[in-house]
């Protein structure tokens, strides 16, 4: 048995058929696979696999979710946003989130950066004016081994003075 | 202070764009044609025998290309010196590969591994380095694996001990000289015990990476998530008899520990050979946690010898430094450590201290920064403070008294003497001290700086220093070609701020903006060679290699715009991509005139290795300790040291924060691997189990930092401390809960809440 599966992911309508066979979408298939192997977005990272870490975090309706630990097959109908489509996709205009952290060298190795930015547009998304400590507590699921947490929370908080985010 | 145009000047990184936008590429995000997946089958005992493996039915399962196993896997060896083989009938550790399949998909390659029938005769393993070395201990590498060195024998689980790769030099494992006898004789407190240092995780987001395939018999393309190409390349060439290239694209993290990935290097280049086809291997992260070369666990058995007035008389002791069932570079750990407990306690006038190397079916060790320093001074450092105690002073001014000061000898890893004439740290101790408010919060050993409530707080200090930031020959050109500047040198993106230092290092000398100035991508083919990033070494080795190539390619642009212009070369300068003349600006050449479309002008710079420069860096830390709960935190952290000259002040001070994770600070009170002793497996091994900073747990983090224009080969007088910055962190960590808990003496790492409360008697 096979079903149709119409995702939007960064503005743009992919249609495909879950199934196992060749080319199909198995049920078992996460998101973070889908986007990275089938669509090649790889600006979602792969790196605990278990919902632990951020890396992998993309934007679902609005808010940000693990896609490693996301079922393609559940994600129909969802308004899908990566690290990818954050930017104004016509002027190439960076989201003021990306443009505070580039401000702020807010990464070191980078690996981890994608999934904080996403994080934090999520939050800005449902919170436009958190505070520091309702930063921190919405980041404390992203891990970042370099320890560059202080550029980025400086680079959050510019983003709120800037008062960019609406 | 001469004031610089990028030097010291904060600058975007140039792939800040490609990092913010998720376009930039890290090995994994890179299609490779026509590879095959692979995946491993790993041990689950710590130690067996495997009695037969069938893996005909994987063989033949459809989009299989190859399977290896000890029977048809090359017979190369990899680590120091050669032991630990591409696969073996004998068992080491748990995750001890047993067989590797390439296939065309993961899934495929994982349905392989299940049809894959094994069976094993379990055998008694060790882990204790203390039980390792007993007579009679079960042999993790035995008589016939013929570990044999410049005349050291495998016995009793010690691998031969020492650095190898030092030409003649003996073997540097032990410092003897003096009369220790005389020393603790002279010594108004001698203290004696033991420390042990826990093993941990460095912990890259991104696991591992390999891809391999043979272009022919004698050539190999490598890709590999690694900060030193030449570290994958450079060994294994020598193991296995053939070039090898080796390309590394962005790297999510490393902290020293994704350099050589020997080990596995080794591994996915035999399967690309038996298999006959390019293979990848992405590690996942629990294999990442459960297999992969981790940090080195140690014990340190000693005395320690001191005077009233607080000057070190004598050291003596057993380190036994736990390296598992494989070292990569642990003699070479071994080695250095020595030389930074050396620079620490400089002023010891007698040394009796002898490094075994014990291997135990454990994790193999790998690298990782603070290389073999931090362990080693964690553990001797801590059993100091019990005399420090005794003759009530503090730790800052004794390491002041007892650090060594410029034109001070000290041993480094090729067992030799070095000593810089210049540099010295005095004046950071005290402005460091100052800065985190020392004196005002140390109330003496045992004594917490304050109580609030259930809640103790104490302070904590230590020192690190390394003799490598000068070290190994180090190569690089610059090319001059229209308006461009392109920078060769084999320096991969990793995270620690480098390739912005570099580049800006071409644009200063060249004096262009730094937008003109483009870095080629890390890989050997086509960079010419160099040890690679570790030890802090690049800050003065590569940034005196770029700068010397920038500064001969400069020359040869003004002797060639002299020639255009009828004038001497030395009349000549250049800003801006315009050759001008200094006493008259107007008579002038724009470099697309000197270097036209297919033009090229190329500066070649080296830089020759010596050990006479040494960084420092000291960790001031405050803990916060719940007395009920046994739980310890870090709440205010300083890192203080002189780099000479800031290249980049933000990358800078992101060095300094990076020192708290990475097992760096936080092994003083937080990471560790949990072992099952039934299992012989750590049951630490995600992102959940394992414990790591987030964001939510940030102390209070300042730096104290000195700009001393060192004369190092860097040419603006800098000098590296990435390295280090966390290293002396744990011991800090751990003398600070100490002293925040009243004195009770704590002497395993990290102070989790189960010990504290049981020194406490609370459990
Ligand atoms: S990779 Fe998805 S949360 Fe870690
Ligand atoms: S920047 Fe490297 S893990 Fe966050």
């Amino acid at each position: 048995m096979s079903r149709d599966l119409t995702l939007k992911i960064n503005g743009q309508t992919y249609e495909f058929t879950i199934g196992r066979r060749l080319g199909q979408i198995p049920e078992s298939e996460t998101l973070l696979e889908t986007l990275r192997e089938r669509i090649g977005l790889t600006g979602s990272k792969m790196s605990c696999g278990q919902g632990a870490c951020g890396c992998c975090a993309v934007l679902m309706d609005g808010k940000a979710v693990a896609s490693c630990i996301t079922l393609t097959a559940e994600c129909e109908g969802k308004e899908i946003i990566t690290i990818e489509g954050l930017g104004d996709p016509v002027t190439g205009e960076l989201d003021p989130i990306q443009e505070a952290f580039l401000e702020h060298n807010a990464f070191q190795c980078g690996f981890c950066t994608p999934g904080i930015i996403i994080a934090v547009k999520s939050l800005l998304n449902g919170n436009p004016n958190p505070s520091e400590d309702e930063i921190k507590e919405a980041l404390s699921g992203n891990y970042c081994r370099c320890i560059s947490h202080y550029q980025v929370i400086e680079a959050v908080k510019s983003v709120l003075k800037g008062g960019k985010t609406e | 202070m001469t004031e610089y145009r990028h030097i010291g000047k904060v600058r975007r990184r140039q792939d800040g764009r490609a990092i913010v936008t998720g376009k930039a590429v890290y090995c994994d995000d890179i299609k490779f044609k026509n590879a095959y997946v692979a995946k491993v089958l790993h041990s689950p005992y710590p130690h067996a025998e495997i009695v037969s493996i069938d893996t005909s039915a994987a063989e033949a399962l459809s989009g299989v290309k190859g399977v290896m196993t000890y029977k048809n896997a090359p017979a190369w060896k990899t680590g120091v010196p050669a032991h630990r083989p591409v696969m073996d009938q004998h068992l080491r550790f748990t995750g001890d590969p047993v067989a590797a399949v390439a296939a065309v998909s993961a899934q495929i390659a994982e349905e392989a591994l299940e049809l894959i029938k094994v069976e094993y005769k379990v055998l008694t393993p060790v882990f204790d380095v203390e039980d390792a070395i007993k007579p009679g201990a079960p042999e993790v590498y035995r008589k016939e694996d013929n570990i044999e060195s410049k005349g050291f024998h495998y016995e009793n689980n010690c691998l031969p001990p020492g650095s190898w790769f030092e030409g003649n030099d003996p073997p540097f494992y032990k410092i003897q000289e003096g009369d220790v006898a005389k020393g603790f004789a002279e010594s108004d407190v001698v203290v004696e015990g033991k420390v042990s240092y826990t093993w941990t995780f460095p912990g890259a987001p991104e696991s591992p990476f390999i891809a391999a395939g043979w272009d022919d018999e004698t050539h190999v393309s490598v890709w590999a998530s690694s900060q030193g190409p030449n570290m994958v390349a450079r060994p294994l060439a020598a193991t296995i008899g053939a070039h090898i290239n080796v390309t590394t694209p962005n790297v999510g993290g490393s902290y020293g520990n994704k350099d050589a990935l020997g080990y596995t290097a080794m591994l996915i280049v035999a399967l690309a050979k038996t298999a006959g086809c390019t293979v990848k291997y992405a590690m996942t992260k629990e294999e990442h946690l459960l297999v992969y070369e981790r940090r080195l666990n140690n014990k340190f058995m000693g005395k320690i010898g001191i005077t009233k007035d607080g000057m070190m008389r004598a050291l003596q002791g057993d380190w036994l430094v736990g390296t598992g069932a494989g070292s990569e570079l642990t003699q070479g750990q071994v080695a250095e450590g020595l030389g930074e407990l050396h620079l620490a306690l400089n002023k010891t006038p007698n040394w009796d201290i002898t490094a075994k190397v014990v291997v135990s079916n454990m994790i193999p060790v790998g690298i990782a920064r603070g290389f073999g320093g931090q362990e080693l001074k964690a553990c001797a450092l801590h059993l100091l403070n019990r005399a420090l105690k005794q003759i009530d002073m503090d730790p800052v001014t004794f390491f002041k008294k007892n650090f060594c000061q410029a034109g001070d000898q000290y041993y480094w890893r090729t067992g030799h003497k070095y000593s810089n004439p210049v540099i010295n740290y005095d004046k950071c101790f005290d402005v460091a001290a100052e800065k985190f408010g020392w004196h005002e919060k140390w109330k003496g050993w045992g004594v917490p700086t304050r109580m609030e409530g259930s809640k103790a707080y104490g302070v904590g200090f230590s020192i690190h220093s390394s003799g490598d930031p000068q070290s190994d020959e180090t190569f690089a050109y610059v090319r001059l070609e229209n308006d461009q500047v392109m920078v060769h040198c084999v320096v991969s993106q990793f995270g620690n701020g480098q390739r912005l230092a570099l580049a800006k290092t071409a644009a200063e000398i060249l004096n262009v903006p730094l937008e003109n100035v483009t870095l080629n991508e890390s890989d050997t083919r086509t960079d010419p060679a160099d040890f690679g990033a570790a030890g802090s070494r690049e800050t003065i080795t590569a940034g005196g290699a770029v700068g010397r190539a920038a500064m001969a390619a400069k020359e040869k642009l003004l002797e060639e715009a002299a020639a255009k212009l009828g004038c001497k070369a030395k009349e000549l300068d250049t800003k801006d991509l315009v050759v001008f003349k200094k006493d008259d600006p107007s008579v002038s050449l724009p470099w697309m005139a000197i270097c036209p479309m297919y033009y090229s002008i190329t500066g070649q710079g080296m830089v020759e290795g010596d050990f006479n420069h040494n960084n420092c860096v000291m960790n001031f830390v405050e803990v916060e300790v719940d007395l009920e709960t046994g739980l310890a935190k870090i709440v205010n952290a300083l890192s203080g040291s002189d780099v000479g000259q800031i290249i980049s002040p933000i990358e800078l001070k992101m060095q300094f924060e990076g020192g708290l994770g990475s097992a760096g600070m936080d092994t003083g009170q937080l990471e560790e691997f949990v072992l099952d002793t039934n299992i012989g497996r750590i049951v630490t091994h995600n992102l959940i189990d394992y414990k790591w900073r987030p964001f939510n747990e940030l102390p209070n983090f300042e730096t104290s930092v000195l700009e001393s224009r060192f004369p190092t080969a860097n040419p603006f007088g800098a000098i590296g401390i990435g390295e280090i910055t966390g290293a002396a962190g744990p011991a800090a960590v751990l003398m600070a809960i100490e002293n925040a808990i009243g004195g009770a003496e704590i002497n395993e790492y990290p102070a989790t809440p189960d010990k504290i409360l049981k020194v406490l008697g609370k459990a």
